[in-house]
């Protein structure tokens, strides 16, 4: 059976946000929006009451107002984020009760970011970054930022195989595609080839896109794909050597121009 | 009396698939290029590859 949801207990407490491969959670203070909207076309006629809308077809995506604490450390916040213009891979993870693990929420986005002054907030010094989609990285699968975290961060050390212990139910197949973000956070001569995989019965599973990522740096890498994913889809590790730390989020495509029901 | 349906395997429909599979129940896995039939996957399982976008199986 594919993992159940944890229901209303997403802390921030539990949250965690990665960038580039590097965990800023110790230095997160909030964000002001994750941003997942379409713009309004206007189909109101001259004789009728009620102003009706389709969505314009463009949906606006991005993180702002990501506030951090200034901690110069390497690969830490200021480390990662004081270069505005910079491209990159963000997922933002929703832990439920905990630590966030396979299916619990998560935004990502392949992104570029844009905007980092820095101020005070009270005696503290920090840093406030704007993330938006970044056209280098874009592709028509890009248009979802909003999925499910298929691998939580803990440490890799043997195979992880996909299926119903660690599978996300999405209660029925999708056919707009899909985008994958993974992050490399912390390795030992890690070794492996990194999976997304899909099933119609929880079962038996087939591969829906292949990581360039192997697990021996710290890095992050996104993927895409178009058309069909099955109903279960999950994260799957083939170890060769060594260990790692890994996350991963995954988010189905969105039919995009629906028209009203 | 009426001629048993065959079962061979040789006579089984088989499907030849076109990424990395595996079952979870049996725990074999298999690669592209290889060619599978009803005693490797369901049938349901089988037809759901053949009909998605890109398939992950073709009827050969």
């Amino acid at each position: 059976m594919a993992v159940t949801p944890s229901g209303k207990d997403k802390l921030t407490r539990h949250m965690r946000i990665y960038v580039n491969g590097y965990d800023l959670s110790g230095d997160a203070r909030t964000f002001s929006t994750l941003e997942n909207a379409f713009g309004e076309a206007d189909f109101t006629g001259w004789n009728e009451a009620v102003r009706n809308y389709l969505n314009d077809g463009h949906r606006m995506i991005g993180i702002s107002g990501f506030q951090a604490i200034m901690n110069d450390d390497t690969g830490r916040a200021w480390d990662q984020l004081k270069t505005p213009d910079t491209a990159g891979r963000v997922s933002v993870c929703f832990g439920g009760g905990g630590a966030p693990a396979a299916g619990d929420p998560a935004y990502h986005l392949a992104t570029r970011e844009m905007r980092v002054p820095q101020g005070f907030d009270g005696p503290v010094v920090v840093l406030t970054a704007d993330f938006v989609a970044d056209q280098g990285q874009y592709d028509s699968n890009t248009n979802n930022p909003l999925g499910v975290v298929l691998r939580g961060a803990t440490e890799i050390s043997a195979d992880v195989t996909a299926g119903s212990s660690n599978s996300h139910d999405n209660g029925l197949s999708t056919a707009n595609g899909w985008t994958a973000v993974l992050h490399v956070i912390n390795t030992s001569s890690g070794n492996y080839t990194f999976t997304i995989e899909h099933s119609s019965d929880d079962s038996a599973y087939s591969t829906l896109g292949t990581f360039t990522a192997d697990g021996s740096t710290v890095t992050s890498e996104y993927l895409t794909g178009s058309g069909t994913v099955n109903q279960y889809v999950a994260f799957n590790a083939a170890r060769t050597a060594g260990s790692c730390t890994v996350v991963c989020t995954f988010a189905r495509g969105y039919p995009v121009n629906v028209a009203a029901a | 009396m009426a001629k048993k349906k065959s079962t061979k395997t040789s006579e089984r429909q088989k499907w030849e698939l076109l990424t990395s599979c595996r079952n979870n129940k049996t725990g074999k896995t298999y690669e592209a290029g290889d060619i599978v039939t009803t005693a490797d996957f369901p049938k349901a399982v089988l037809d759901n590859w053949t009909s998605i976008t890109p398939p992950a199986a073709r009827s050969v």
